[in-house]
């Protein structure tokens, strides 16, 4: 086979099937009329020597055929945007329930220190695992959508036809306090500090049955003596929020008690978590109080037993993204007061 | 590195007038390779590797029609100016004079 059909076959399979036959064609009929004018030029016959000059200059095959094709992409730039939140959005839920199963089984491990924390590497490996596999099954539905729906408008002709600069959202203002959010705040912490304070006996679960009412208390005694280390945080809570209403911004002292008292939280949740039970119901007070039976009551502990510990470990996930939140936005306001 | 940079701008340029070069010339139907020397000997270096999918695009959109024939015992693609390409031909060129001119009055 002469050194033009191997190029043209070369070129020809990185084309589509559809228009193969016809740029063969014509990339042959291209590379002959170079050819001749050259011969013509030199004042000698066609040789493999000016043969290979011709189709060096004509080009890489992968190269002319890449400019025969269209720009191709696994992800389009117009899909791309949607694709990074999307991926965003899944890490993201990947890592916290990543982070909470991780708390959950440290604080819940028994036996050897060491068996935990090599069971919680393990968690780590499945974590890794979990995210490439997330990664890679979002790729998989994006490169589907990008082949089979190529031409769909993400961003919309007619979005773009009714597109006004007024309908633009605000700019985020991370300093801005809301007066709304800040008062509701107020009002549930000054309820729960009645409720906790004055009225701790109303707490528990309450049934009504054929029998008569019954009431078993929810928190046990080791909750209650914690009610020093609430009060303290609530109080703050309130008092920084009463200070905020008058400032109406976010500043360097209020950024600071805000993540004082996040981390104070934090402390009490995993005292909480690792210390004595905080439920004061029990399975004995389920069957004697509320007529469960010995089965049902265990189990029904159990639960409320588990979603206490999840609330706890989710109070600490969600207290330390606050308190990071807060101390990068104090880092932001401190450069940007520098370079002002 | 800046020798390399201006001749990709210089190419970028030149691309953009490729279509009306092609179009101009091929009031007469010419094949790949002879349009490629017209326009080379008018002055417009022109790659094959732009030239001739441009020349397939240009046909696809309806601006050029194109025949094959054979001739020296071997085919060759005739590409001739459409009506569509007929029609769009003067409207390129008005735009090409109002951008010489706006580009002549920026550089002077």
């Amino acid at each position: 086979m002469n050194l033009i059909d191997r190029y043209v076959r070369e070129i020809g399979r990185k084309l589509p099937q559809k228009t193969r036959a016809d740029i063969e064609k014509e990339i042959r009929s291209a590379v002959e009329d170079m050819l001749e004018d050259r011969s013509k030029k030199e004042g000698r016959a066609v040789d493999e020597e000016m043969t290979v000059a011709v189709l060096k200059e004509y080009g890489n095959p992968a190269k002319v055929a890449a400019s025969y094709l269209p720009e191709r992409y696994l992800i389009g730039p117009q899909l791309f945007p949607t694709f990074w939140m999307v991926v965003q959005i899944v890490f993201a839920v990947l890592t916290g329930l990543a982070i909470v199963g991780l708390g959950l089984h440290v604080a819940g491990g028994s036996g050897a220190p060491v068996n935990v924390w090599g069971s919680a590497f393990e968690l780590l490996g499945q974590y890794f695992s979990g995210l490439m596999a997330a990664f890679g099954n979002i790729v998989l539905v994006f490169a589907l959508i990008q082949r089979f729906a190529a031409g769909w408008e993400f961003t919309g002709t007619d979005e773009e036809k009714d597109w006004n600069p007024r309908d633009l959202p605000d700019v985020e203002d991370a300093d801005q306090v809301s007066a709304a959010g800040t008062i509701a705040e107020i009002v549930f912490l000054a309820l729960g500090l009645i409720l906790f304070n004055v009225y701790p006996q109303y707490i528990g679960i309450y049934g009504f049955t054929d029998q008569g009412n019954f009431f078993t208390p929810l928190f046990s005694q080791a909750f209650f003596s914690y009610m020093p280390w609430i009060n303290l945080l609530w109080g703050l809570q309130m008092a920084l929020n009463i200070w905020l209403l008058q400032q109406r911004r976010w500043q360097a002292g209020s950024r600071i008690l805000s993540i004082a008292i996040k981390a104070g939280g934090i402390g009490l949740a995993y005292a909480m978590l690792m210390g004595p039970s905080i439920l004061g119901l029990t399975p004995e007070a389920l069957v004697k109080e509320m007529d469960f039976t010995p089965d049902a009551a265990q189990t029904l502990a159990a639960l409320i037993a588990q979603v206490v510990k999840w609330a706890l470990v989710i109070a600490i996930v969600a207290g330390a993204a606050d308190a990071i939140k807060g101390v990068v936005n104090l880092a932001r306001g401190k450069s940007a007061a520098a370079a002002a | 590195m800046t020798n390399q940079y201006a001749e990709n701008v210089a190419l970028e340029l030149r691309r953009g007038v490729i279509v009306l070069a092609a179009l101009s010339q091929l009031g007469e139907a010419q094949y790949g390779y002879s349009l490629l020397k017209s326009l080379s000997e008018l002055g417009l270096e022109v790659d094959q590797g732009t030239l001739y999918p441009l020349l397939r695009r240009l046909e696809t959109q309806g601006l050029l029609e194109s025949v094959w024939k054979i001739e020296e015992a071997r085919p060759r693609r005739y590409y001739v100016i459409s009506a569509a390409g007929k029609k769009l031909l003067p409207r390129l060129k008005n735009e090409w004079d109002s951008i010489v001119a706006v580009m002549k009055k920026m550089l002077a």
